[in-house]
C-alpha cells in the first residue's frame, strides 16, 4: 500500500524519527545507563552521533520550514518500512535498561577461574598489576592466575591469599552443593562481545542465593578441583548483599 | 503536471544547489522480509520459553521470556549504539563526496599504467570514503564520465573497506591487531585482482546500455521518499549563481546524508536484530556446531554477510558478536566479503552491469575470499 504525502510531511516524519533517535541516545547518556550497552571508553562517540542526528534533523526541518521550494505541494510516497525499522531502536529503548545477567550466560561460554582467550592478556595484565592500592576485581585475580599458569606455576602460590570481590550470583546444575560463581561480564566494545567470567566460591548457603543478586564475597583462596579443573576457589567465604556498581561490566 | 513538475524542479535546484544526486534502487519486498523476521523472532522466543531445557544449554537454569527479551534488547542496543556514530559519519562523508567531488576531476588523476591505475582505484576510498551503500551510485557516475572500467571495479570492490571510516570502526571493534591488518590487505588485494581480470573487457560488454553510453538516469526505481533531485546532465551548471554558494552545497550534502541514513540505516537495524537474536536466542552449542569447523564457519559467515547486508562502516561491531564462537578466519570472511557484495549491493550492481557480469562480481569475490580465508586458517593458523 503506497501512501502519498507532501514532501514537507515526509521530511517532518523523518525529522521526528531522527530526533527520537537522538533523544534515546541522550537519555541513555544522561541517565548513566549507556555503560549497560557499550564500553564507556567510546561514550564520546555517542555524543558525536547525537550531534550528527541533530544536524540531519535540522536539514530535514529546513525542507519543512522553507517556503517556495515546492515541498508543500510535491507528493512523494512514504517509505514506511525504512522509517519503521529506524524507529525500532527507539521502541526497544523504552524497555527499562538493564545490564546483561545470568540469562545471557546460557548462550555463552563460562570462564570460571580463567580469562577468555579473546580478552587480550597483555592489556589485562598491565591493568591487574597496576591495581595494587584498590580492591582487586574478579578480572584482576583471573589475570594473575593466568600469568601464573603461563609461567609454569600450579596456582598454589595463591593458596591462603585473602580476597574481597563484588559480582553477581550464578549457579547451574553442574555446580556442587554449597558453591556458586561470583560473576562479572568482561567487555571490550559493546554488549555483543560480553564474556562472562567469575571465581568459584564455596558457601554453605549458596542454594539460597538468587541468581543475578549482587554480592560482596570475602574469603581465602584454596586450590581445589572445580568442575573438573584445578583452580583457586574462595573458601570460608563471607557473603553479603551488595549494590550493583554503576559500571556493572569490567573492561579490557 | 509537467509544467508544475518543472517549476518544482527549478525550485528544488534553487534550494539544493548543484548537489544534484542520482539514486538507483530496485523495489525490494521489504515488508515481506520484515514480516518473516518478526514471525521468526516470535516463534523462536516462544520455542525457547516453552522448551527451555532441550534447546538451551543442558546445565543452565530455565529463564523467563522477559529475561531473554532484556538480554536481546541489551545486545541489540549495544550493537546499534556503538555502530550508529560510524553510520552517521559514513553517510555525511558520502554526502559531501557526492556534492563536492567532481567525477571528471577524479578521472584525470588516475595513472595510465593499468596496474597502477587498478591500485589507485583500490585505494581511492582513502580520499573518497564511501561505503558499499553509496559506492554503486558514485562508480556509476565515474564510469559514465569515462573512468576506466578496471579502475571503477577496483574502486567498487575495495572502497567499502579501504577507507578511513571503516578503518576507525574496525580499529574500535577489534583493536590494532591482525584482524584489522588482514581485513584491509585482503580486501585491497582481492579487489585489485578482480579488477585486473576486467582489464581487457570493453565497457559495452560489461555495462548496461545506459551506463555504457553515459546516461545513468534510465531504468531505475525508487522505494523511498527522499528528495528527488536528479542530476540531469549539468543542470547545475545553469543554475542560479546563488546556489553555488558554499552554504547551499553544505545543506545539500547534509540532505544527501539524511537520505542515506534512511536508505542504509534499516540494514543496520536488521543486521543488529539478527546478531542480537543469534546471541540471545540460539543456544551456544548450536552455533558452535557450525562456527567451530574451519570450512563451514567461513561459508556460514560469508553467507550471513551477504544476507544481512550490514553497512561496512559498522559491520565490525556485528562481527564482534561472533568472536569466541566462530573461527577468526570466518569472521575475516564476514568482514571482507560482506562489504564487497551483499544483497543490497548486488541489486544495485544490476543497475550498472549486465547480468553475467553481476554474477562474476558475486562469485569472484566470494571464491577469492573463501580461498584466502581458508588458506589463512590452515596454513598460517589465523
Amino acid at each position: 500500500m503506497q501512501v502519498m504525502v507532501s514532501r514537507r510531511v515526509a521530511a517532518a516524519m523523518r525529522a521526528a524519527v531522527v530526533l527520537a533517535l537522538a533523544g534515546v541516545l541522550a537519555m541513555r547518556y544522561l541517565d548513566g545507563s549507556l555503560g549497560y550497552f557499550i564500553n564507556l571508553r567510546y561514550g564520546w562517540l555517542t555524543v558525536v552521533a547525537m550531534a550528527c542526528l541533530v544536524l540531519l534533523a535540522a536539514a530535514l526541518l529546513t525542507t519543512v520550514l522553507m517556503r517556495g521550494n515546492g515541498a508543500a505541494v510535491e507528493r512523494v510516497p512514504v517509505a514506511w518500512l525504512g522509517a519503521a525499522l529506524l524507529a525500532v531502536p527507539t521502541l526497544l529503548a523504552l524497555v527499562p535498561p538493564r545490564p546483561l545477567g545470568t540469562d545471557a550466560m546460557t548462550t555463552r561460554s563460562l570462564q570460571i577461574g580463567r580469562v577468555p582467550a579473546t580478552a587480550g592478556l597483555a592489556v589485562t595484565s598491565d591493568t591487574a598489576l597496576a591495581a595494587t592500592d584498590a580492591p582487586r576485581t574478579v578480572l584482576d585475580w583471573l589475570v594473575m592466575f593466568d600469568q601464573d599458569s603461563v609461567g609454569g606455576g600450579d596456582l598454589s602460590r595463591f593458596a591462603g591469599d585473602s580476597a574481597r570481590v563484588r559480582g553477581f550470583v550464578y549457579r547451574d546444575e553442574r555446580f556442587p552443593a554449597g558453591t556458586f560463581m561470583v560473576s562479572r561480564f568482561l567487555l571490550s566494545c559493546c554488549a555483543a562481545d560480553a564474556a562472562p567470567i567469575g571465581l568459584a566460591v564455596q558457601w554453605p548457603e549458596a542454594e539460597f542465593l538468587e541468581d543475578d543478586a549482587w554480592v560482596w564475597v570475602t574469603g581465602v583462596f584454596s586450590v581445589e578441583t572445580f568442575l573438573g579443573e584445578r583452580m583457586p576457589v574462595l573458601v570460608g567465604a563471607e557473603v553479603t548483599a551488595a549494590e550493583q556498581p554503576p559500571q556493572p561490566y569490567l573492561y579490557y | 503536471m509537467g509544467a508544475m513538475s518543472s517549476q518544482h524542479r527549478v525550485a528544488e535546484l534553487a534550494h539544493e544547489g548543484p548537489a544534484s544526486r542520482t539514486r538507483h534502487r530496485r523495489r525490494i519486498p521489504w515488508i515481506v522480509v520484515a514480516a518473516v523476521l518478526v514471525v521468526a523472532a516470535l516463534v523462536l522466543i516462544w520455542a525457547v520459553g516453552r522448551n527451555q531445557s532441550s534447546i538451551d544449554s543442558a546445565f543452565a537454569a530455565p529463564v523467563s521470556i522477559p529475561d531473554r527479551l532484556h538480554t536481546f534488547t541489551t545486545i541489540f542496543l549495544g550493537i546499534f549504539i556503538e555502530a550508529v556514530p560510524f553510520l552517521l559519519l559514513g553517510t555525511l562523508a558520502s554526502g559531501f563526496v557526492e556534492v563536492f567531488v567532481r567525477p571528471e576531476t577524479l578521472a584525470r588523476w588516475i595513472p595510465r599504467n593499468p596496474l597502477l591505475a587498478v591500485l589507485a582505484g583500490a585505494g581511492l576510498g582513502i580520499v573518497l570514503p564511501v561505503c558499499e551503500c553509496g559506492i554503486v551510485v558514485v562508480v556509476r557516475r565515474l564510469l559514465a564520465k569515462g573512468l576506466p572500467l578496471r579502475v571503477g571495479v577496483a574502486f567498487l570492490l575495495a572502497a567499502p573497506v579501504v577507507n578511513p571510516i571503516v578503518f576507525a570502526s574496525t580499529l574500535t571493534a577489534f583493536g590494532a591487531g591482525k584482524m584489522l591488518a588482514a581485513r584491509f590487505i585482503l580486501s585491497f588485494a582481492i579487489a585489485a585482482l578482480i579488477a585486473l581480470l576486467f582489464g581487457t573487457a570493453r565497457p559495452e560488454e560489461v555495462l548496461r546500455g545506459e551506463s555504457a553510453t553515459g546516461d545513468p538516469h534510465q531504468g531505475h526505481g525508487h522505494d523511498h521518499d527522499h528528495h528527488h533531485d536528479h542530476d540531469h546532465h549539468g543542470h547545475h551548471h545553469h543554475a542560479d549563481a546563488s546556489v553555488e554558494r558554499l552554504s547551499g552545497r553544505i545543506r545539500a550534502a547534509v540532505s544527501a546524508a539524511a537520505d542515506d541514513l534512511f536508505d542504509v540505516g534499516r540494514y543496520l537495524v536488521i543486521g543488529s536484530l539478527l546478531a542480537a537474536a543469534l546471541q540471545a536466542l540460539v543456544p551456544r552449542e548450536a552455533i558452535l556446531a557450525v562456527g567451530s569447523a574451519p570450512v563451514s564457519s567461513v561459508m556460514a559467515l560469508s553467507a550471513l554477510a551477504f544476507i544481512i547486508s550490514v553497512c561496512s562502516t559498522v559491520d565490525a561491531f556485528v562481527a564482534l558478536s561472533f568472536v569466541g564462537t566462530f573461527t577468526p578466519a570466518s569472521i575475516l570472511a564476514f568482514l571482507v566479503f560482506g562489504p564487497m557484495v551483499d544483497i543490497k549491493s548486488a541489486l544495485m550492481f544490476w543497475s550498472i552491469f549486465r547480468p553475467r557480469v553481476v554474477a562474476y562480481l558475486i562469485v569472484l569475490p566470494l571464491g577469492a575470499t573463501l580461498v584466502a580465508c581458508l588458506l589463512l586458517a590452515t596454513q598460517v593458523g589465523f
